[in-house]
């Protein structure tokens, strides 16, 4: 969709697109390679704004209700992307599309309304400057009930670094790819679809469906996920010390049981939702019942939302972090880098680099709830202070300066999630070398985080015992993130929920390469075995990472910041700890087959890897390894 | 002695509170703790062992000042002492 221009072009999908990178984040991948030139403004019409869904996508293949947006970060200067469940994903594919490539800028706001074979731009003067439940409220006023909306809200439209894309609540939150949909005059994508899904075995895919379904339906982590929904994690990382505490300066607080998922669903929780083809249903309706931030129907703030706003602030009022979290997802911004941001802010304030001048008047300082709604407010409208902190905590901090780089908590721009990695080491490398800047869930570690003992055997085998288990051990946590990562791009090709499906891929290796090789050939007839599904996982990342190259990423920015590195954990099981990076990157690089100097990729392996021609073009820039 | 027990998702619904002040006899282990309490309820008993053999499921954690027991060096026989908190949860991780 040429923005611009107003021009729909309709392409079939290739062969040798599915078969090399499936869907999803493979989609993204390749094509932000291939139109995206280096150095390109992530503002400039240039960009490339894709909204992608997988093979499984529309199926009812369990936890594959997702769809991916990416885009040339923003917020990172690099590779971007951000998944969303819900219904989007599902409905897309009844429209009988598998991705819808954004360019250029529209001369006034619009939006795109999909509807089976026809594709029109239409006017969004009704919907532009609505929050995010609005705009989908209206557009299904306007278009039927059945639509589903992806959309950004008022902060995508104000250019915030870090805005995402919403639907049913639901976040796309990372990247700053909200703000590329603003910068773009998109609002939203509308979709309806009523065609049949083609199915190259349907009676096979659905016999092996269901026994998948039985699997998920008798796991312990699944039924876990069902009841308490991601918040369940607050106490048990607190009591591990991996939980973010005022801007990482400790990994525990006593207050954490007054925010964790138990409390919640006691005395807030009034249903469960899913999305399409979900049987974790963790997203849990709330009721906030009484009081100043009295709601009757507000969504559940994940474990990272229960962080990034109340914790990593001192704040520890359920009610306010409640309320915190509708704000963002009406604005449309990202819970992780708002909280992450303002907490930098209030370290910066406490310790006299920001002052009041600075702020416009306004006082920080930790637990202040006033201020941390006022923030969100001013950060949304890019208000006086605000307006600063809506570029995130690196570009704010190189305006501040004095000092104030050092408390930013990020890798490569983007503010780092709730792990602290001195409690987990893992963590800490899979924060340095995840494509899309500080992340968790792009090798999303988890055989460490409690000990998961049979898994490792089962998976990696004995020999990996009992060090890959012990999460303060850096032994076997480069293979361990390595393998993550490729595992997880996997299952972002699939737009397989890593969070609330993580326990069968992740941990038990239930649903691992073979089963999704054969949900894969079931569904499309691409005949790809496990190692194939492998070599598409270790492709991907490697395609991510000679994006990033060509933006001129090397191992200098595969880092972590110094709280991490040199200031020990101050209390609970990590006491003492600090991340021993350059230890398990030097580790890293080489499982990876990369330059272990510059983390650059040898031609070798990008030609192992079917990806010849991006190795002609790293050679063309000078960015092979010599 | 005194210990503090959390509980979190299924045995804190068995339980019916978030913690609590256990009173055990001086020299007990971290095993002579979970027995005390299986022994008050069979649910819990059927929740926190397997059925053969009496050891914890494998999707059960049990943390000793944060330490799960796998880690400790004499992992269930571990002697608890005054104030220690043991956590005990199932099914909780990826985050």
């Amino acid at each position: 969709m040429d923005l611009g221009r107003e021009k729909t072009v309709s392409q079939p999908l290739s062969s040798d697109m599915a078969k090399k990178f499936l869907g999803g984040n493979g989609f993204v991948t390749k094509i932000l390679w291939d139109e995206v030139k280096p150095g390109l403004d992530p503002f400039d019409p240039e960009n490339r704004l894709i909204f992608a869904i997988g093979p499984l996508s529309g199926t009812g293949w369990p936890q594959a209700g997702r769809f991916e947006v990416g885009a040339k970060s923003p917020l990172t200067g690099i590779y971007g992307d951000a998944s969303c469940c819900g219904h989007w994903a599902s409905e897309l594919k009844f429209a009988g599309y598998d991705a819808i490539v954004f360019q250029g800028r529209a001369s006034k706001p619009v939006y795109l309304w999909v509807d089976d074979d026809k594709v029109e731009l239409k006017d969004a003067k009704d919907v532009w400057g609505k929050t995010t439940s609005e705009t989908e409220k209206i557009l299904r006023e306007q278009h039927g009930k059945d639509v589903q909306v992806a959309s950004c809200g008022p902060a995508g439209e104000n250019l915030v670094r870090f805005a995402g894309i919403l639907h049913q609540r639901r976040a796309a939150a990372r990247s700053g790819i909200g703000a590329v949909m603003g910068s773009k005059k998109l609002k939203a994508v509308a979709v309806h679809g009523s065609k049949d899904v083609a199915l190259a075995d349907p009676e096979g895919f659905y016999k092996f469906s269901r026994e998948i379904i039985e699997l998920y339906k008798r796991d312990k982590f699944i039924e876990s996920r069902a009841k308490y929904g991601t918040p369940i994690l607050v106490e048990l990382m607190n009591e591990i010390a991996r939980w973010p505490v005022k801007n990482f300066q400790t990994g525990y607080t006593p207050h954490a049981k007054e925010i964790g998922g138990e409390r919640i669903r006691e005395e807030y929780r009034i249903k469960d939702r899913a999305s399409f083809g979900c049987w974790a249903r963790c997203e849990k309706p709330l009721m906030v019942k009484q009081g100043p931030y009295r709601r009757i129907y507000a969504k559940q703030p994940e474990y990272e939302s229960l962080s990034a706003l109340g914790a990593r602030n001192w704040i520890h009022n359920l009610d306010v972090i409640i309320y915190a979290n509708e704000l963002c997802d009406e604005y449309g911004m990202d819970t992780i880098s708002t909280g992450g941001t303002i907490s930098w802010a209030i370290e910066c304030y406490e310790k006299g680099i920001i002052t009041k001048e600075d702020t416009g008047g306004l006082i920080l300082s930790w637990g202040n709830t006033e201020t941390l709604i006022e923030l969100i407010n001013k950060i949304a409208k890019r208000e006086g202070f605000g307006n600063l902190l809506a570029e995130g905590s690196l570009r704010a901090s190189k305006k501040i300066g004095k000092g104030s780089e050092k408390y930013v908590m990020h890798v490569k721009g983007m503010e780092i999630a709730a792990q602290d990695g001195r409690a987990q080491k893992s963590m800490g490398l899979a924060h340095a070398t995840s494509s899309r800047g500080a992340d968790h869930l792009k090798a999303f570690p988890l055989l460490d985080e409690v000990v998961m003992n049979e898994y490792i055997v089962a998976r990696y085998g004995r020999e990996y015992l009992p060090e890959m288990a012990n999460r303060l051990d850096i032994k076997h946590k480069p293979f361990e993130v390595k393998d993550g990562e490729e595992l997880c791009a996997l299952c972002d090709s699939l737009l397989l929920c890593k969070s609330a499906g993580t326990s069968l891929p992740l941990f038990t290796g239930a649903v691992y390469y073979p089963e999704m090789a054969k949900a894969v050939k079931l569904a499309t007839g691409m005949n790809i075995d496990a190692s194939g599904m492998r070599t598409i996982g270790e492709r991907i990342v490697n395609l991510q990472r000679a994006f990033n190259i060509r933006e001129g990423i090397s191992r200098k920015d595969d880092t972590l910041p110094s709280r991490f590195t040199e200031e020990p954990a101050p209390e609970g099981p990590p006491k003492g700890h600090v991340v021993e990076l350059e230890q398990l990157l030097d580790e890293y690089y080489k499982l990876r087959g990369w330059d272990k100097e510059t983390g650059l990729i040898p031609r070798k392996k990008l030609e192992a890897l079917d990806l010849k021609d991006v190795a002609d073009s790293l050679e063309a820039m000078g960015k092979l390894p010599r | 002695m005194k210990v503090n027990v959390v509980y979190l998702t299924t045995f804190r619904e068995i339980v019916g509170r978030r913690s609590e002040t256990v009173e055990l006899p001086d020299g007990s282990t971290l095993m002579d703790l979970l027995e005390t309490l299986a022994e008050r309820s069979q649910k819990f008993r059927k929740e926190l062992f397997n059925p053969e053999g009496g050891e914890i499921r494998s999707y059960n954690k049990v943390a000793l000042n944060g330490i799960y027991a796998e880690y400790l060096n004499e992992k269930f026989a571990t002697k608890l002492r005054e104030g220690d908190k043991i956590l005990i949860a199932q099914g909780v991780s990826g985050g």
